[in-house]
């Protein structure tokens, strides 16, 4: 009975947060309609709403599809990911292992950004960036974030977690500070690396704040801010409204399904103490 | 502040009560975490799009749909000051209980088996395990979700700019989408900057409070 009671409730629940999804997704492979419908399997299905959705945005400025959403996202998700794991891992090896004056003061420093909300200095960022003439440029999207206070904290702590006589070891081979950093200490947190890889790459890809404050041009548009477009649509034109959201959900999700575990960690870390 | 009370509290409320299900041996649960973190993968926009069209204030919207088909009068549930706080706060709860899930989950898996078999010896039940054993060694956890949440509830702005732009009126404004329209709607860039630093005190005083409050709150066990 206790059992049976449990599992009425998790099914309610997983409906609650299943069948928004499944409701978008079925919706979208349906034949585009007026009237909506609840159901759980599409009715005449097709692809004509996915196609409609990719060419929309051209309807409104000439010779953009999606596909330029797309890469625009992606390129500014790449280069926060792999220029921020650089800056940080860098930063935070230094500040692990080298002893030099205001050393404290630093670390201090760059973790008291962490308490400071982005909110707060988006401001100022945004002087600084349309000062630069950055606004509707990549620099513009990508500089801002190369380098972030949790991502130093994190890389720190997983450098101390490593035992020194590694690195003396690797110092009497006769190895530079760089090639101790990219060859022995770099392989070493393989795991925080990765973890931080999904945590940069999920917040650069959802993103919408900032690119809505420095893009005003739809050819400069990331994904999310190419959705708004949609939700100026028509409402009754539920089929192809439900295919955009669909291409932009539906990469995520497939991607969280294949690597479940990464992707948990890296969502929630610094929020578990080990 | 009712934004921020009518979010925290289901959450952590749902989230943990979920942890704990599926903390158990039930068969299933590896797929219902999954079904439950879904939403926490899924972009805010998207999210906050596809919700507005579920709510969407017309008779075409679903639940209205739904709600006709019963015989209830459709609601405007973005558009009337009566509820478009509400539809916002419905997505919130979606888009974070999986998260407040997980946590809760590494925070119960963290709690050692002898003890409930203790207490079980002692002869308690499933409730007094529950607030003698989960709730106390729990508490470091539900500390610090409590204070992620409450400084992320004050910083919410997607779903307010997307389904209802903070109106009508100021009914579901919040302090960033305020800041968002007096700094770069009106470009008023002083005033925006002063509501910016307003925020500021209000998540540094939580968080020291909350720095305080965990050190004396180091559990023993």
């Amino acid at each position: 009975m206790k059992k049976f009671i449990w599992y009425f409730t998790l099914i309610i629940l997983a409906l609650f947060m299943l069948v928004p999804m499944l409701w978008t997704i079925t919706t979208a492979l349906s034949h585009d309609t007026s009237t909506v419908k609840i159901q759980l399997l599409p009715n005449n299905p097709g692809l004509e709403n996915f196609i409609n959705a990719w060419n929309y945005p051209s309807q409104i400025e000439k010779g953009i599809t999606m596909g330029r959403f797309f890469f625009n996202s992606l390129v500014t998700c790449f280069f926060i990911t792999v220029l921020s794991i650089l800056t940080d891992s860098m930063a935070g090896y230094i500040l692990a292992r080298k002893k030099f004056r205001y050393r404290e003061s630093i670390f201090f420093l760059s973790i008291a950004t962490m308490m400071i909300p982005f909110y707060v200095t988006s401001i100022p960022m945004f002087l600084i960036v349309r000062e630069f003439g950055w606004i509707n440029k990549f620099y513009g999207l990508i500089v801002p974030f190369i380098g972030s206070g949790f991502g130093v904290y994190m890389f720190r702590q997983a450098f101390l977690a490593i035992p020194i006589q590694i690195e003396e070891a690797a110092k009497l081979d006769g190895l530079s500070d760089l090639g101790i950093y990219l060859r022995v200490m770099l392989p070493l947190i393989r795991p925080t690396i990765a973890t931080m890889i999904i945590f940069k790459a999920m917040w650069s890809w959802n993103i919408f704040y900032w690119p809505l404050l420095v893009t005003n041009s739809m050819d400069m548009y990331t994904l999310p801010l190419g959705l708004t477009l949609f939700k100026g649509l028509n409402v009754t034109r539920w089929g192809l409204l439900t295919a955009g959201l669909t291409i932009a959900v539906v990469p995520i999700i497939a991607l969280f399904l294949i690597m479940q575990r990464q992707f948990i960690s890296g969502l929630t870390a610094g929020a578990v103490k080990e | 502040m009712t934004y921020t009370i009518g979010t925290v509290i289901p959450t952590m409320g749902i989230g943990l009560f979920m942890a704990i299900i599926l903390n158990s041996k039930l068969k299933l649960k590896n797929f219902f975490r999954t079904a439950y973190f879904i939403p926490v993968v899924t972009s805010l926009v998207a999210a906050s799009i596809i919700w507005s069209l579920i709510l969407d204030s017309t008779d075409a919207g679903l639940v209205n749909s739904f709600l006709v088909q019963l015989g209830i009068p459709p609601q405007a549930w973005l558009s009337s000051s009566r509820w478009a706080l509400f539809s916002v706060i419905i997505v919130n709860i979606w888009k974070n209980i999986g998260y407040v899930m997980i946590i809760y989950i590494a925070g119960l898996q963290s709690i050692p088996e002898q003890l409930y078999e203790a207490i079980t010896i002692d002869g308690a039940g499933e409730w007094e395990k529950f607030y003698y054993i989960t709730l106390p060694l729990l508490k470091p956890t539900t500390s610090f979700v409590f204070t992620t949440s409450l400084i992320g509830s004050f910083q919410v702005f997607t779903p307010v700019y997307i389904m209802t732009g903070g109106g009508p009126g100021y009914s579901s404004n919040t302090i960033v989408n305020y800041l968002y329209q007096q700094g770069f709607q009106n470009f008023r860039m002083g005033y925006a900057s002063t509501i910016a630093y307003a925020l500021f005190t209000i998540l540094f005083v939580m968080t020291i409070l909350q720095k305080k409050y965990l050190k004396a709150e180091e559990v023993l066990y």
